[in-house]
């Protein structure tokens, strides 16, 4: 299968490109070089974001098979899948083709389906974080919960309730549907529990004297806590001065570039730890055929 | 001390080991001393019992020759079994295959887990803890690494320490 063949090498290849060609875009928009290129650097972002998520869904489906023991880290990458399946359809309703061909779908309609889709994204991402938070604990290898956990949970805790502060800044605080208003606050609620408990993902991760599925941690985590950071600063740059302004929406959108990748990218160091072990198996295979496996010491 | 006398005086005394001069001037002292005299006598006693018990046990449990023989010949030979040469070559080949499923496991969840998951899985075997993991308790051991390594890197990931752990043996 295709997804077997991913590596964080193909995902990082695919990534600095779009990176360049979206700066390139802000830097030709914002030195009014080509203002068309707005528009052109939005469908392309949305675009990639769509074949990122779409990645991320099927490699999380590959490797939730690889857990049909482990009920609880099943549903770990289920729950990793449903969010970039979920997500796949967030971006296309945040895109620009809907409103192409739909005339109705203003900005307060688009905000609030995109919303109506944030949030069971989100609760599949808790599910998933929470899910392997619990099964990593269970196996019983010292991934104990220490007080300075409890210490960064309760400073996520305060970034959200700084959040919330500057909830006038959130793009949907004058949607004309006031569910889109509720859903936004919860989906960034959701959000923050994800990165509280994705904080004990990255302590487990750092415990673990490195290794691939350290790394995989590493980066749900980061993905959690980035996009965290990404709508705080979103959200705070309203109240900022308009050159302030310019460069927190070129962070916003380089940052979102590259967080929507960082699924697909955790989902690629899985697979490659699953494709390295079958290697591995081939090759003793072949040297057991061989008669070249012996006792280790001889 | 005991009036001019040590214990060991007393001792060989009773035991009858005690050279001359000394008899002479224990026994003398033993006229006119009433307490040593019951010391003495109380002495003389239990050296007598000991004695006797020990000559009853000597019966019961008296080796034979050929039995003797015998007994030193498995003795012997267990400890030829045994030598150290192969004990510690016994040891050294464990320890490889140790060190080798650490070597598989560390790539996929880390150097430190690899060495947790050894640790534990030794613990919840016969085995304690690495060091006392032996052939004869490998396969329980293995086993528990493999349902470590299922939860920390996948089946296909279990599959590899199985694999490593039994090929090693081949």
């Amino acid at each position: 299968m295709l997804v077997n063949r991913l590596t964080p090498k193909i995902i990082l290849y695919a990534l600095i490109p779009q990176l360049a060609l979206v700066l390139f875009a802000l830097l030709a928009v914002n030195l009014d070089w080509w203002p068309h290129f707005r528009g052109l650097a939005s469908g392309f972002r949305n675009s990639v974001s769509i074949l990122a998520f779409a990645i991320a869904l099927m490699t999380n489906l590959v490797i939730a098979r690889e857990y049909q023991k482990t009920p609880l880290l099943r549903l770990a990458w289920l729950a990793l899948a449903a969010n970039a399946g979920i997500s796949v359809l967030r971006m296309i309703l945040e895109g620009p083709w809907l409103g192409l061909i739909w005339s109705e779908y203003d900005r307060s309609l688009r905000g609030l389906c995109q919303h109506l889709a944030i949030v069971p994204a989100n609760l599949a991402l808790l599910t998933g974080v929470v899910a392997m938070c619990v099964a990593y604990h269970r196996v019983g290898l010292g991934f104990e919960i220490e007080r300075r956990d409890y210490v960064l949970m309760a400073a996520i805790a305060a970034v959200l309730i700084a959040l919330l502060t500057f909830r006038e800044g959130l793009t949907e605080a004058r949607s004309a549907y006031p569910a889109g208003r509720y859903l936004q606050q919860s989906g960034l609620i959701l959000l923050a529990v994800i990165s509280a408990f994705s904080v004990l993902l990255q302590r487990m991760a750092s415990r673990m004297g490195g290794g691939k599925l350290a790394k995989v941690l590493m980066l749900i985590t980061l993905y959690a806590l980035s996009r965290s950071t990404i709508v705080l600063v979103g959200a705070i740059a309203p109240l900022l001065r308009p050159e302030a302004r310019l460069f927190i929406s070129s962070f916003v959108e380089l940052g979102w570039l590259t967080v929507v990748w960082l699924p697909a990218l955790a989902a690629a160091y899985r697979i490659q730890m699953a494709a390295d072990a079958v290697r591995e198996i081939n090759h003793l295979e072949r040297r057991r055929v061989a008669g070249r496996v012996a006792p280790v010491s001889a | 001390m005991i009036h001019g006398f040590t214990e060991k005086d007393w001792n060989d005394y009773v035991e009858g080991l005690t050279d001359d001069q000394t008899r002479d001037r224990i026994e003398a002292h033993l006229i006119g001393c009433f307490s040593c005299w019951e010391m003495y006598e109380q002495m003389a006693e239990t050296t007598t019992a000991l004695r006797s018990s020990g000559d009853i046990l000597r019966g019961i449990f008296a080796l034979q020759d050929q039995q003797l023989h015998d007994g030193l010949r498995a003795v012997f030979a267990r400890i030829k079994e045994e030598t150290p040469v192969d004990s510690a070559a016994h040891s050294r080949e464990v320890r490889a295959r140790l060190n080798f499923l650490e070597a598989v496991l560390a790539p996929m969840c880390g150097s430190q887990t690899a060495s947790k998951a050894l640790r534990a899985a030794a613990l919840t075997t016969s085995a304690s803890t690495p060091d006392f993991v032996t052939i004869e308790n490998w396969e329980p051991f293995l086993e528990r690494l493999t349902s470590f390594a299922t939860v920390m890197c996948g089946e296909t990931g279990a599959n590899l320490v199985r694999a490593s752990g039994k090929i090693c043996f081949e």
